[in-house]
């Protein structure tokens, strides 16, 4: 995940505080949102990200990189430590990937690197699946969002 | 980027607000004016909207008048500041009065942060309901609506596309616009908003970085340079009676290619869940009726890179809202949500480059 825990909980803790509280007009909704505002604070030093999904992303992107360094001679990805890795160890090295693969797109999508086209089509295709698969895991823990709810009332006429 | 640094938040209890608008207005009219009747809209997730009452009290020949508006607040802390009201005030103005293209009297604008504290616009309050692009909306509206709303939504895009903005005061803004360069103009905005550039700048996110550089390397000329809405979807007209009575959300309007119109109201997001635009209308028969009206080409392969183009707008969106997340500078929360939204979005996005190349 690209939100760092606790700013995003800080930010839904001054969402809250900002624009929900002055327009509560019940002692009952005031004091509910408090108690939300008070667990927000709370949970926000508790909470991380679970590791997992770094980890797979991390050897998916692996996989792929060493298959396209050795496909190009171009660099390859960072080793990684055979030791726990700590959250932020595991982001970084996630971000020094990610520029790695940027940098292989910049190299593939340039008309001036000289390749056969299917040779630029299979890298293409190792390229983009090795991005898509770092995607596919995060998605499968991404609930759907709920759009609709948060645009209800909009059903009045607005401009 | 964009300038993200924590920008002050605008007072908008109408004990604060009220005073400051009414003195502009009064002065932008000519006549005394009392406010009243606020009430804020969840609508969109970029502009502040509140809707208020205007009362004109009878001074020399003029009459007492009551003037139902929509104030519009271009709020230092939203998705797309900072924000500028002058050119939706203009393009709105310029657009006003065109058969098929209802749009929302501008009554006052400004892009002085001395007057309320932010930019903003106030526009007449027009009758209607907001369709939105939402899975089962289709179905719940029923067939005769869905054919009627997209008929007037295809017209409306057609007449926003056959407008010549060159013989008006939009020139100013966009004399710059070429057919040559309009389609990088939009991956230049959109990678800036994104944070993108270098191989490091993309290293959170390496297909919006890939797509970049498709994008770059396969613009097309455009046919035309028109005025393009930016975000020409269901979910942005006003409707009554299965009829659109305004065209609404001007923010991202700017010259373009055509094509770049279509696609945005053609992606999946808007479509509620069905294979027609915005639940609306099916595909050709959008095409079809739109070359009828513009006398344009409809060009399949152009629409797909901007299907791409789009796409990647909708993803850059997304990084901005959670760039003013991390950053401390958002206060609606649904900001926090979107930020969900980017892993769903990049796979659509590599899916229409998969189908584009």
């Amino acid at each position: 995940m690209n939100q760092p825990l606790p700013t995003l909980i800080e930010s839904l803790r001054q969402a809250l505080i900002a624009t929900v509280q002055p327009e509560l007009t019940s002692d009952h909704a005031r004091s509910q949102l408090a108690g939300v505002v008070d667990v927000l604070a709370k949970v926000e030093r508790m909470l991380v990200w679970s590791p997992d999904v770094l980890i797979e992303q991390l050897e998916i992107a692996r996989d792929g990189l060493e298959a396209f360094a050795a496909r190009t001679g171009r660099a390859a990805p960072p080793a990684i430590p055979m030791r726990p890795l700590r959250h932020a160890e595991l982001e970084q090295a996630l971000r020094e990937a990610g520029a790695i693969t940027a940098s292989h797109a910049d190299w593939l999508l340039d008309p001036a690197t000289k390749l056969a086209p299917a040779t630029r089509k299979e890298l293409d295709a190792l390229l983009r699946e090795t991005i898509r698969g770092q995607l596919l895991a995060e998605r499968r823990l991404i609930p759907r969002a709920d759009f609709g709810a948060m645009t209800a009332g909009a059903q009045r006429a607005t401009n | 980027m964009t300038d993200l640094s924590t920008p002050p938040a605008v007072d908008l209890s109408p004990q604060v607000l009220a005073p400051r608008l009414s003195a502009y207005l009064a002065s932008t009219w000519g006549r005394p004016v009392v406010l009243d009747a606020w009430r804020r809209y969840p609508a969109g997730m970029s502009w502040i909207t509140i809707g208020f009452i205007a009362r004109l009290p009878a001074q020399g020949g003029d009459p007492e008048e009551t003037r139902d508006l929509i104030l519009r607040i271009g709020d230092p802390t939203g998705l797309l500041a900072p924000y500028r009201a002058e050119p939706e005030a203009l393009v709105l103005t310029a657009l006003g009065g065109i058969a098929g293209l209802p749009v929302p009297p501008v009554y006052a604008s400004s892009d002085d942060y001395g007057v309320i504290g932010a930019p903003f616009l106030v526009t007449g309050r027009i009758e209607g309901d907001t369709p939105m692009p939402w899975k089962g909306a289709a179905a719940a509206r029923g067939e005769a609506q869905n054919i009627s709303l997209g008929n007037d939504f295809v017209d409306a895009l057609a007449a926003i596309h056959t407008f010549d903005w060159h013989a008006t005061p939009l020139v100013a803004l966009w004399r710059d616009a070429t057919p040559q360069d309009v389609a990088r103009a939009q991956v230049r905005t959109w990678s800036r908003h994104a944070g993108l550039g270098t191989p490091a700048h993309g290293a959170a996110w390496p297909l919006m970085h890939y797509a970049m550089r498709w994008l770059e390397h396969r613009a097309p000329v455009a046919e035309q340079v028109t005025i393009v809405h930016g975000d020409y979807r269901v979910g942005n007209f006003l409707q009554k009676d299965g009829r659109i009575t305004a065209i609404l959300d001007w923010e991202l309007m700017h010259a373009g290619d055509p094509h770049e119109d279509i696609a945005w109201a053609g992606l999946r997001t808007f479509s509620a869940g069905t294979t027609r635009i915005g639940g609306l209308i099916e595909r050709e028969d959008f095409y079809k009726r739109y070359a009828q009206r513009t006398g344009f080409t409809v060009r399949p392969e152009v629409v797909r890179y901007y299907e791409v183009l789009v796409q990647f707008k909708m993803a850059a969106l997304l990084v901005g809202a959670m760039h003013r997340v991390a950053g401390g500078a958002a206060q609606d929360v649904r900001m926090a949500a979107m930020g969900f939204q980017l892993a769903p979005a990049l796979l659509e996005l590599d899916r229409l480059i998969g189908e584009a190349a």
